[in-house]
């Protein structure tokens, strides 16, 4: 299914491209494409696809994580402010940045320096949500809010303050679209974004022993303050890139996990891996119809997200919320 | 053996614990009584190493309890805590798995049987496959229970370690029937290598099942022995109180008593 959303993903467009095309700008057919073809495709839907799934994947394994470690099912890394603090600080990056700087310096710095920023973000969020080692989840919550709040402000103060080349930048970034983001940018993420895909499935037992208490875990074994650095460390690293490449996508992190559960329970070994793919899923043909249902004019692909998930999930709550007792 | 020396715990500017030392040796079930309030909880706590002794030592089986590594720690003692507070719609058999998370794994079909036999034992097994969120209070504690039994429970080649099992009130949400059950069960295990450590609020049960018993009174140690030398009128009406009366019903190995509301003169 993901394949065939893939293919879809590549083809649909304003500049419509058929299967055959697709055969022969990959080599698999003697029978030679136009050039532009080749062009749309490798340059502009190919980057967005393979993003699309790889932001879509990262953000919802951070999501799940994140929800199980707090066992809460709002605490993903937007409400604890990771991702407002990842926009605050590209969005300074963007306003202050040297300009004379060769291009693959700047391709790199920009998610490092929405890493940086998330991850400061979740730290004072954390700092403000722990009492006497112990993390308290609604404090947390505050306080992510309240980041969430001063980084928005700090970003609106800033739009205000740049020239317009810069407003633009920061603006057509803020709204979260993966159209902006070439090959080089894409390059460079891709190493920050599949570390949590690739890792965070690897705690999903120590993450079952967790919904079980933290004391209760720390019986079984489980070094719950290591884990508990492991899982946010990952996931600032997630949504770090993914705001650096696409700006602000909501939505995924917190949907795609619950639509699993709904479907096959809270087992972590499952969940983690499977919202994964959820994950990408959704993103992609979040992008694919945010750029063709409206052709020419382009849709955020967060709303989009939020459109499509949101009924499908009250759908199935309102199926199966009683037994799941998650809410 | 587990042990505790001179235990101490504060917290907010008042002494929870005052100088309390207990050792829970393997084929040996140690009660622990006392009022609300005793310093129970705290006690078993300190033990289970969830809290470090303000001052103080506890050790397990000679090397200091901080010292283990978590998940070696984990394979000897297990810790069934008071109330629980899972709200995912696990299976009971998932949760009584989460219980092997530290476990050394055997084949697949060994560790089913191990799940199996534990929810066997804590009489859960026919509910194995419904959710843990749908069980009565009563049947969650036996779930629990049935976790903390695989925890601890031997592949078939595996030699019996020393190893601890600590109880904050096992029974307490159990009906009659599975109060005994639960307890008859935890002397089975004894002979497997296995200390219990069990607070307890029955006197009568204590009684009947433990080998010694601590009694608690405000962070301190009233009395430590066997039942028939703590299980005394003088040492109970110190220990909780002269609301209540108690009336010894005969059996001086295993005392049981009469308990009645004390009627003021």
């Amino acid at each position: 299914m993901l394949g065939a959303v893939f293919v879809q993903a590549l083809l649909a467009g304003p500049l419509p491209l058929n299967f055959s095309d697709l055969i022969s700008i990959a080599g698999l057919s003697s029978q030679p494409s136009p050039d532009y073809a080749t062009t749309v495709l490798l340059e502009i839907r190919l980057p967005r696809a393979y993003s699309a799934l790889l932001i879509g994947a990262a953000l919802a394994v951070s999501g799940a994580a994140m929800q199980g470690l707090f066992r809460n099912p709002l605490a993903d890394p937007g409400l604890i402010g990771v991702s407002a603090g990842a926009a605050l600080a590209a969005t300074l990056w963007l306003a202050f940045r040297p300009v004379l700087l060769p291009m693959l310096v700047t391709a790199w710095m920009l998610p490092l320096i929405a890493f940086g920023g998330g991850a400061l973000a979740a730290l004072l969020a954390l700092r403000l949500g722990q009492r006497e080692g112990q993390t308290s989840v609604a404090s947390l919550l505050l306080a992510g809010l309240s980041i969430n709040a001063i980084a928005l402000a700090g970003i609106g103060l800033l739009q205000q303050l740049t020239d317009d080349a810069t407003l633009r930048d920061i603006t057509r970034w803020m709204l979260g679209s993966l159209g902006k983001a070439g090959w080089t940018e894409i390059a460079a993420a891709t190493p920050l974004l599949l570390l949590p895909v690739l890792f965070l499935p690897r705690v999903g037992a120590a993450l079952d022993a967790l919904l079980l208490g933290e004391a209760e875990a720390g019986h079984l074994g489980v070094n719950v303050e290591a884990l508990k650095r492991q899982v946010l460390l990952l996931a600032v690293l997630a949504v770090g890139a993914s705001v650096a490449l696409a700006g602000m996508i909501g939505f995924v992190g917190l949907l795609a996990p619950h639509l699993v559960r709904l479907m096959i329970g809270p087992g972590h070994r499952l969940l983690l891996p499977a919202s994964a793919l959820l994950g990408a899923l959704l993103l992609l043909l979040a992008d694919t119809l945010a750029r063709t249902v409206a052709a020419p004019i382009e849709l955020p692909v967060g709303a989009l997200t939020a459109l499509l998930g949101g009924p499908f999930f009250l759908w199935l709550l309102s199926r199966l919320g009683g037994r799941v007792g998650l809410l | 053996m587990l042990s505790g020396q001179d235990l101490h715990w504060r917290a907010e500017g008042r002494d929870l614990l005052n100088g309390v030392s207990l050792t829970v040796r393997p084929g040996e079930l140690h009660a622990v009584l006392g009022v609300n309030g005793a310093g129970k909880s705290t006690l078993l706590k300190l033990l289970a190493g969830d809290l470090r002794p303000s001052r103080g030592e506890v050790a397990m089986n000679g090397r200091p309890l901080r010292s283990w590594p978590s998940r070696h720690r984990a394979r000897l003692r297990a810790v069934l805590p008071q109330g629980e507070s899972l709200r995912f719609a696990f299976t009971v058999r998932e949760v009584v798995a989460l219980g092997r998370y530290s476990a050394l794994t055997g084949k697949p079909e060994q560790e089913a049987s191990l799940i199996t036999a534990a929810m066997a034992d804590a009489d859960i097994l026919p509910l194995a496959e419904r959710s843990y969120l749908q069980l009565s209070g009563g049947e969650r504690q036996r779930a629990q229970l049935a976790r903390v039994l695989a925890q601890l429970a031997l592949l078939p080649d595996q030699a019996a370690s020393q190893r601890y099992l600590l109880l904050d009130e096992p029974t307490a949400a159990l009906d009659l029937a599975h109060q005994h059950a639960c307890m008859t069960l935890l002397r089975r295990r004894l002979g497997e290598n296995l200390g219990v450590l069990a607070v307890l609020h029955d006197l009568n049960l204590a009684s009947t099942y433990a080998d010694t018993i601590s009694l608690l009174h405000q962070g301190r140690l009233l009395a430590q022995g066997s039942p028939a030398a703590v299980l005394t009128p003088e040492l109970l009406g110190q220990a909780y109180g002269d609301s209540l009366r108690f009336e010894l019903l005969g059996n001086r190995q295993r005392p049981h008593f009469e308990i009645s509301a004390a009627r003021p003169d």
